[in-house]
């Protein structure tokens, strides 16, 4: 109601603000900032715990910073570089149960090829739907459309026993691969960012010199709409390394274990008493790659949800 | 009778194969294209259209797995969740609960920080709306060992706040309301910066010359945010509350690692029901759940959609 004070159509100038204005925005201020110090804290809780011994987390959390200073011996322990008498005091029965750099590996190489083939297929698709005319063009789309309208619930388990039994695909990674090689919201994505990034002239006068389809979508219609395939990239990199339903049923070695499905396994065999040095220090380095990706393409992020073609 | 049909369809069958051989032939033309579009047909057929139909089939059976044979017993897997399932009834009671705290709560808190951050003079809105947003890069066993920590009785940040306060700690995760109140919490902090976003960016696509007709006419600010803001989100907000549901109805891993469903099931989740029905080998079940769920989906969606039409009609007849 400050804002909206009894005034003359004309604004006034952009340096003139009312007692009442001034308070409003300091105000605003004041409660977005809260709000931003709930959004980040859990973050910095979890570094915090992370640079605790597990003793000082139960005797004296929550810290705002480690009384004793940092320590980082959770790291150690995960990343296998931790002296014997660490590991002796750490209590941990068997350190070769918790090689993190293995499943740091293991899940960055299924997000990684999950975002190859989902890029490339998606974007093939994109082109062919949004610069492409043939026959059942526009039913084919809506086929594809409807389906984004199924719930994953629906055939879930006849899913499951497909892809572990008949397949047999348990303790592999195909299950990540093959089932979302290419998927409805990832075309439906693409043929938004090629129908208005990429312009028709450029296709038809590729088409004249003689390039094939498929040289057109790599050599003109790739280059131009890159920024899209990041946005398609991020969004099925942070779906794919955050799994954890399907990865808990697929995977069973722990050796092929992903750190979520190494995290979930270990809060849930410690769920009396969790170890909570270990799980954060895990939570951080596992977070680590996502927020590196987040913060260098927040931008393209951020205008990608707001443009309301992406939910989250 | 049967001589004149033949007669006067003799003429329309030459052209229609011939209609037909020109679309085969320019189908062919276009054999690059349908290759491109292909990937998603095939997978989607082997993985989604067959598991679907052979879940049918599963549904109605009685089947272990592995070499055993399925044994055909009718609807009687439906019939058992629907009625004698006490685990699945208390997960739909959950579910509708949480929906309950949810929608609500999460939409009127977006809306009101997404109305904020588009306050014309504010400064440093790109920060604030990354800040928001951030969440959107942990998943859920992350965010549940975090809430786990926070949300301890003894040891927990928000106890610790609590009492400074002086209310005396609450048991988060160990009583029926307390628990469901925190996976609330874990949900909002979680999803919200995502529907922050897509409100500011529903926001920031209304004519700003609306809201300064308004202001001519007199409106103050409630009036303007009822009468304009509201009715301009409400394909948003439709869309918002269609995934917000689906997306609960889906919910598991937070809360597994969370609450483990618990305290006496209060938090326990349709999809954790789906998930140890699969653990106990009972897959027909498990696959009758699913179809289940997704009627549930369908039927909750339906309502939805049919209330807030009438709602939107009935206002706009007020209006006028």
């Amino acid at each position: 109601m400050a804002t909206l004070a009894p005034a003359s159509p004309v604004r006034p100038s952009k340096r003139a603000r009312s007692p009442r204005q001034v308070i409003g925005y300091g105000l605003l201020y004041i409660f977005l900032t809260i709000l931003a110090i709930i959004f980040l804290f859990p973050f910095y809780s979890m570094v915090v715990g992370s640079l605790m011994p597990k003793e000082e987390l139960f005797r004296s959390y929550p810290q705002l910073w480690p009384p004793n200073g940092p320590q980082f011996t959770a790291y150690r322990l995960l990343l296998q570089i931790a002296t014997p008498e660490e590991v002796a005091a750490s209590g941990l029965q068997n350190i070769n149960n918790y090689n993190f750099v293995r499943y740091i590996f293991n899940t960055l190489l299924i997000a990684g090829v999950a975002v190859a083939l989902q890029v490339f297929f998606n974007t093939l698709a994109g082109y062919t739907f949004a610069k492409r005319n043939f026959p059942f063009k526009n039913q084919l789309f809506s086929v594809i459309l409807a389906t984004l309208l199924l719930p994953a619930a629906i055939n879930f388990v006849p899913f499951y026993l497909l892809v572990a039994g008949t397949f047999g695909w348990k303790d592999t990674y195909w299950p990540f691969w093959i089932p979302s090689l290419a998927t409805a919201f990832g075309i439906f994505l693409m043929r938004q960012f090629i129908a208005s990034t990429v312009p028709d002239e450029l296709i038809d006068s590729a088409t004249i010199d003689g390039a094939s389809q498929f040289q057109i979508v790599t050599r003109i219609v790739m280059p131009i709409m890159a920024g899209g395939m990041v946005v398609l990239g991020i969004l099925t990199f942070v779906a794919v390394y955050n799994e954890y339903i399907l990865t808990n049923l697929i995977i069973s070695k722990p050796d092929l274990r992903t750190v979520q499905l190494f995290l979930a396994n270990f809060k849930q065999a410690t769920i009396r008493a969790p170890l909570y040095d270990l799980l954060f220090a895990g939570s951080v380095m596992a977070t680590i790659p996502l927020l590196i990706l987040f913060f260098v393409f927040q931008r393209k992020l951020v205008e990608g949800v707001m443009s309301g073609a992406i939910k989250g | 009778m049967a001589q004149a049909i033949g007669t006067t369809s003799a003429i329309p069958r030459a052209t229609r194969s011939a209609k037909w051989r020109a679309l085969l032939r320019e189908m062919w033309k276009h054999r690059v294209d349908y290759l491109f579009i292909s990937p998603f047909f095939v997978v989607f057929l082997v993985f989604g259209v067959y598991p679907t139909l052979w879940g049918l089939r599963l549904s109605l059976s009685r089947w272990p797995g592995g070499q055993k044979p399925m044994e055909w017993v009718g609807l009687n897997n439906y019939i058992g969740l629907l009625t004698s399932d006490p685990l699945l009834g208390k997960a739909f009671v959950n579910t509708m609960m949480l929906l309950g705290w949810i929608l609500p709560t999460g939409l009127a808190f977006a809306l009101v920080v997404a109305v904020m951050l588009n306050a014309r003079r504010l400064r440093g809105r790109g920060i604030f709306r990354t800040i928001y947003f951030l969440p959107f890069v942990t998943s859920g066993v992350i965010v549940a060992i975090v809430f786990s920590q926070f949300l301890d009785k003894n040891y927990g940040w928000v106890n610790l706040l609590l009492g400074k306060v002086g209310i005396p700690p609450v048991p988060w995760l160990t009583e029926a309301i307390p628990a469901q109140i925190s996976v609330t919490l874990l949900l909002h902090w979680m999803g919200s910066g995502t529907n922050i976003l897509i409100f500011l960016g529903a926001l920031q696509a209304i004519d700003r010359e609306l809201y300064e007709a308004a202001e001519i006419d007199g409106a103050n600010a409630v009036q303007t945010f009822f009468r304009i803001t509201v009715p301009m989100l409400r394909p948003v907000l439709l869309f918002m509350i269609i995934t917000a549901t689906i997306g609960l109805i889906n919910l598991y891993a937070q809360v597994k690692l969370l609450t483990n469903g618990g305290p006496q099931n209060n938090t326990y989740t349709m999809f954790m029901r789906m998930i140890d029905l699969i653990a106990g080998n009972r897959f027909g079940e498990g696959a009758a759940l699913g179809f289940i769920m997704g009627a549930i989906i369908l039927v909750i969606t339906f309502i939805q959609l049919r209330v807030l039409r009438s709602w939107w009609t009935v206002e706009g007849n007020l209006k006028g």
